[in-house]
């Protein structure tokens, strides 16, 4: 069956043409000019504004993706925990839009509550809690982290829940009969098998927390030094930058996230190999 | 019972976290003046940018549908049957749109598609090709998911030993067979190109109206109805992600 191989055709040409080109042609212009091959912008990237930009992406990356990973934790725990399965697609649902198709309007119903004239903070104003006067900012770093993690928890959730409905019952009931207690269920035996899961859903968090543009956009602009607002301000001509310059930090945050979706396709290797344990190793761990 | 009660705070929380930004929204959506009204809304509907950002919006995804469709289901089908490792080759392909996220995509294209005869910067012709290489990984887990779920190798196989030509074995089995897996990944692809943001503002400079140009536009000069938008989208999103649950709910009742 010869011909099969056509039906790959079109696919391979809209990967290059729309993927590798691109990509590939950024790599080449923040690398090549007129007078030969440089590192030069690479080395401008780590210096002053754009080191900065780049400092403060992963801090707020790492801080919303930590906080949002240690609750939606907890929560999914406590979904898989309800066995009420209505409860469980209906959180699910709502996470999916969530953390994959509700970025802008997010963003403008954080506005329209946590704003400065939103709908919370005026509430609480009347009850003489002043947000404004606290330090509560949306358009700051600190804002943008809450507003990040109601995308990343639901992420979290989606990402967890499989790896979290496949720890059997038998397992927990299994250890508390040999007379483990439940710390030591949970990081002889949930620990060890759910570690994989964990990993690989954090590193999805940073990245996606690291990539994010459009929240940011809308609720800071140009206020928080983020690498997605300079290079989006670029192309739109409000900042004018070298093309290289911004192919070079193009590059280097094509380098961050290459790096996390590696690290979740090895775990996610580790985890079927993990979720086959059996329940004889569940026994020899908790005991 | 100490800690059935603690998942029921915990999740209780959770469902806050969610439900007050949209519940400000909701509010700040209906205000009108010091009381609550439907006029932002009514506004909208009659509003002609509305109706021209929602026919482009609709035109844009049914075009980044049937692309998707002609594009991603033939190579991951031909590969489940004859080539399984090619499955694994294309899954990670899948993660190339994690790596290359909106603005560098953005930056991307304006930059090499910014001569003829592509010169599609400025023009909305980019976006259906981008939509669908940001749904790439929805889309293609959503075919694969079916294909796993029916095992379609073995009635590939049947057809195959009874004497079906490829073509009516395509007609009669594949296509029904891979049906709701396409439908699914359908809506999904749907669902990311009625609200994308960044590549449509980046690569048309936001001259091309969709309804997410629109809502970002709209918020900023009349945030009532601005508001009243977002939750015109968010609806269309809940709405979307709740039908394709439905199908997949429906596909694993039926098998």
């Amino acid at each position: 069956m010869r011909w099969g191989w056509l039906l790959f055709v079109p696919f391979t040409i809209f990967i290059v043409v729309f993927a590798l080109i691109p990509a590939i042609g950024m790599f080449l212009s923040s690398i090549i000019t007129p007078a030969g091959v440089t590192l030069h912008f690479y080395k401008s990237t780590f210096t002053g504004q754009y080191l900065h930009s780049f400092l403060m992406t992963s801090a707020l990356a790492l801080y919303s993706s930590l906080i949002s990973m240690a609750w939606g934790t907890i929560v999914t725990w406590s979904l898989v925990r309800t066995h009420n399965k209505w409860i469980q697609h209906f959180v699910t649902t709502l996470s999916s839009t969530m953390a994959n198709f509700a970025g802008l309007p997010l963003a403008v119903a954080f506005m329209t509550t946590l704003g400065t004239s939103g709908l919370l903070t005026q509430l609480l104003k009347d009850v003489h809690i002043n947000l404004v006067g606290l330090g509560w900012n949306l358009a700051s770093f600190f804002g943008l982290m809450v507003v990040y993690t109601s995308f990343l928890v639901p992420l979290c959730i989606i990402l967890l829940l499989p790896a979290f409905a496949s720890l059997k019952n038998e397992w927990e009931e299994a250890s508390l009969t040999l007379g483990a207690s439940l710390k030591t269920y949970m990081l002889r035996v949930v620990g060890p098998i759910m570690l994989p899961s964990l990993v690989g859903t954090f590193v999805l968090l940073f990245a996606n927390a690291f990539s994010t543009y459009v929240t940011a956009f809308v609720l800071a602009g140009g206020s928080v030094n983020l690498i997605s607002i300079i290079i989006g301000y670029m192309i739109n001509g409000n900042v004018s930058l070298n093309v290289s310059l911004g192919d070079a930090l193009a590059i280097e945050e094509m380098i961050v996230l290459g790096l996390a979706v590696m690290i979740f396709l090895s775990m996610q290797k580790l985890r079927t190999s993990k979720e086959s344990v059996s329940s004889k190793e569940v026994v020899t761990r908790a005991s | 019972m100490l800690r059935k009660s603690l998942t029921k705070i915990v999740l209780i929380l959770f469902g806050l976290e969610m439900f007050i930004p949209l519940l400000g929204l909701s509010v700040f959506s209906l205000k009108s003046g010091s009381h609550l009204s439907l006029n932002s809304y009514s506004g909208l509907l009659m509003d002609p940018t509305f109706h021209q950002a929602l026919l482009h919006s609709l035109v844009i995804s049914l075009i980044t549908i049937l692309l998707s469709i002609v594009l991603f289901t033939p190579p991951v089908w031909y590969a489940y049957m004859h080539y399984p490792a090619i499955v694994r080759i294309i899954e990670g392909i899948s993660f190339i749109p994690f790596v290359l996220p909106g603005v560098v995509l953005g930056l991307g294209y304006v930059q090499f598609f910014s001569n003829p005869p592509f010169a599609w910067s400025g023009t909305p012709n980019l976006l259906p090709f981008a939509f669908a290489l940001m749904g790439m990984p929805f889309y293609l887990q959503a075919v694969i998911n079916r294909l796993h779920l029916v095992d379609a190798k073995t009635y590939h196989e049947a057809s195959q030993s009874l004497g079906a030509s490829p073509f009516r074995s395509w007609m009669q089995v594949h296509m029904p067979l891979l049906r709701p897996g396409v439908l699914n990944g359908a809506i999904l692809i749907f669902s990311i190109s009625m609200g994308e943001f960044a590549i449509t503002q980046l690569t048309t400079g936001g001259s091309y109206m969709t309804l997410a140009i629109y809502l970002q536009v709209l918020f900023q000069n009349n945030p009532v109805q601005g508001s009243a938008m977002a939750i015109i989208a968010l609806f269309i999103a809940i709405l979307a992600v709740f039908i394709s649950f439905i199908t997949v709910a429906r596909e694993r009742k039926e098998v």
